[in-house]
């Protein structure tokens, strides 16, 4: 429980909760009570039957997807999730000395000029600068799903956090468990890894190096994604899709009973008469024939076998590339 | 529902005073009024400019064609696809021109022929030497230098992306804009954004991306990079707002979309439907390739069998590789959820 520091008001928090929203004036503020301004939004731009509808239409494309799905799917759950990210422009500049690696060639090749039959590595003194401009987003909660934390921020125009448009859809506003300062120091820390990583590619060993790492606006924003559920058959699959772009972050499916049938049916075909082909190629039942021939169509029909096969019995999830 | 506590921010345009609505990390702003853009310190930032954008009918005429050229052995694509959405809006830009000069060093390994004796025993037990080529490896030195002068754009929002949007970018060309004016454009209703981005903080990430690009670029060839020097020199920044347009669309009741280039209402980057029959030949095409790799390999071994067979084993082979590319052809097909085909 916390009290919001603006309106009074009792709400509730999760452990590790640092930058809490509050859920009746929307005021961001940190555990202390302090206000925290830099907190945008992105408005939502599909209702909750829009996502449910562009979920259907673009989930019932995938392979072996059920002809039926768009008319037969009941939705059991629609959430919408506001998930916070953190976002960070870091500029830093790195100088370093060190040891870079470098090499001495012995010994033409008379057959080709301008190769060597032997080389020795040797270190060498190296020093030398890199400057980069790095925006880093970090979510604001952990455990997130990989997808829906790699998804790209909207390009839609932001805004000021408006707790009053999260409430239209019964959003549920996620607060962060990091704070800014947290942010900042997580920011500069992958900067400073990024760097080092520049480094590395020019030199082996780094003796010396200073950084001028500078963290600087940082802001949060909260991301709506409509956490979908829906039946169909007797399963359900989750989904998740971007409330402001539509875009599907990942999404379960079913597939056809006459889908999988076929593909492990017609797989479970190909494979046999793959096989048998290759035994008659070489001899394994005692006669041998078409030895060319056999080899290479029945090594074929193998793979395509085993590969309808896989495709029939296996359940994968689809995500919409950005 | 009312739409309230949106709290934007205000910009006091610097030029006629009006108010501008902006969102809250925009780092340069378009006055919605007189169309001059200034960064939110109100300092002027050089030419703005914009490329003019098609209206809706014309992004959808663009997108028919498209269809109609993507479309196969698909005859209904075009008459069956159903629009579902297809808006505009305008993204802010960075470009300038990078001149890039890299110097590196690194090594590669190369084979080396070497022409070898040996002695073998033949069938009747006699020994004899036989010549033949072997290869060693040879490490080469490599000294050279990179230069460039390419166009770099970017998209100036922090943390976006969107579909097409690397297709997009290299669409855009100077030489089609004009001195922004949103009067122009006003009747189209598009959504304008401005920049979270800075001119500044632009340049240095494009340094950084030609300077990263110059040297994956070295490595490609080397076995090892030992060094890799780049100095980077940006010019003509400039700011431009471009229209950019994804149009969604139905067709028998599945999703696709589509990003057009709201400039020329051409798409840059769309995915087309593949249809059962489509499968279906594509699948029979895969068990066609299977036959003929079949034939193909029969021939072949028996060319290794006669004596004067090389012909018939060649084009065994030949036709063996045909039908195994036929079949791995026609089984990606069979098995792809959509094609996805550039402007």
């Amino acid at each position: 429980m916390a009290k919001c520091a603006f309106c009074d008001a009792d709400f509730n928090t999760g452990p590790g909760d640092v930058l809490l929203v509050c859920p009746f004036c929307g005021t961001a503020q940190t555990t202390q009570g302090t206000k925290y301004k830099e907190h945008y939004m992105i408005r939502v731009h599909f209702d909750t039957t829009e996502a449910e509808t562009t979920l259907l239409d673009w989930v019932s494309k995938q392979l072996g997807a059920p002809g039926d799905l768009g008319s037969v799917a009941r939705f059991v759950k629609a959430e919408q999730i506001w998930y916070p990210f953190w976002v960070s422009r870091v500029d830093a500049q790195s100088t370093y000395s060190g040891s870079g690696r470098d090499a001495n060639f012995y010994d033409e090749w008379p057959q080709k000029r301008g190769a060597y039959k032997r080389i020795s590595f040797f270190l060498k003194p190296e020093s030398g600068e890199f400057v980069r401009r790095h925006e880093i987003k970090i979510p604001g909660v952990q455990g997130l799903d990989e997808d829906v934390k790699n998804q790209p921020i909207p390009t839609k125009a932001k805004e000021y956090f408006s707790h009053a448009h999260a409430e239209e859809y019964d959003g549920k506003v996620l607060h962060s468990q990091m704070s800014e300062e947290q942010a900042k120091a997580a920011a500069k820390q992958m900067a400073l890894e990024k760097q080092t990583a520049l480094i590395m590619q020019e030199v082996s060993k780094i003796d010396t190096r200073q950084d001028k790492i500078d963290v600087g606006e940082t802001f949060l924003v909260h991301v709506p994604v409509w956490e979908l559920e829906y039946r169909y058959g007797n399963k359900k699959y989750k989904a998740s899709v971007a409330a402001s772009t539509g875009y599907v972050i990942e999404s379960k499916y079913p597939r056809s009973a006459a889908f999988r049938a076929a593909g492990i049916g017609v797989g479970f075909i190909l494979f046999l008469v793959g096989a048998g082909l290759l035994a008659l190629a070489t001899g394994v039942l005692g006669i041998q024939l078409l030895t060319g021939g056999g080899l290479v169509s029945g090594g074929l029909l193998v793979i395509m076998g085993l590969l309808f096969m896989y495709k029939g019995a296996s359940r994968k999830e689809a995500k919409e590339k950005v | 529902m009312s739409k309230e506590g949106q709290a934007a921010d205000m910009f006091k345009c610097p030029v006629c005073n009006g108010n501008v609505r902006t969102g809250p990390d925009d780092v340069v702003i378009t006055c919605t009024y007189c169309g001059n853009t200034t960064t939110i310190e109100g300092k002027a930032i050089g030419d703005h400019l914009m490329e003019m954008a098609k209206d809706a009918q014309e992004r959808v005429d663009g997108f028919r064609k498209f269809l109609d050229k993507n479309k196969g052995m698909n005859k209904s694509l075009v008459q069956g696809a159903q629009v579902v959405e297809n808006n505009l809006i305008f993204v802010p830009v960075w470009t300038a021109k990078v001149k890039a000069d890299s110097w590196y060093k690194g090594y590669r390994t190369v084979q080396v022929p070497v022409q070898k004796t040996r002695t073998v025993k033949d069938s009747q037990g006699n020994s004899r030497t036989e010549n033949y080529t072997d290869y060693e490896p040879g490490y080469e030195p490599v000294q050279s230098e990179i230069h460039t002068d390419t166009d770099e754009r970017l998209l100036a929002r922090k943390g976006s992306r969107f579909y097409g949007l690397d297709e997009y970018l290299q669409t855009i060309d100077l030489k089609d804009t004009v001195p922004y004016s949103f009067e122009k454009v006003k009747d189209m209703q598009p959504t304008m954004l401005n920049a979270e981005i800075g001119a500044e903080e632009f340049e240095k990430t494009v340094h950084g991306r030609v300077a990263d690009k110059h040297r994956s670029q070295a490595k490609s060839g080397l076995t090892e990079l030992f060094d890799c020097r780049t100095t980077t020199n940006v010019r003509g920044t400039t700011y431009l707002q471009a229209p950019f347009s994804l149009v969604r669309y139905k067709f028998q009741g599945e999703l696709y979309k589509c990003a057009l280039d709201g400039s020329t209402g051409k798409v840059v980057l769309g995915e087309i439907p593949v249809t059962k029959s489509q499968r279906m030949m594509w699948g029979i095409m895969g068990f066609f390739g299977i036959f003929l790799a079949g034939v193909g390999g029969e021939f072949a071994y028996l060319g290794t069998t006669l004596t004067d067979g090389t012909a018939v084993m060649i084009g065994g082979a030949i036709a063996a590789i045909v039908g195994v590319a036929l079949t791995f052809l026609g089984l990606r097909v069979l098995l792809m959820t959509q094609r996805e085909k550039k402007g």
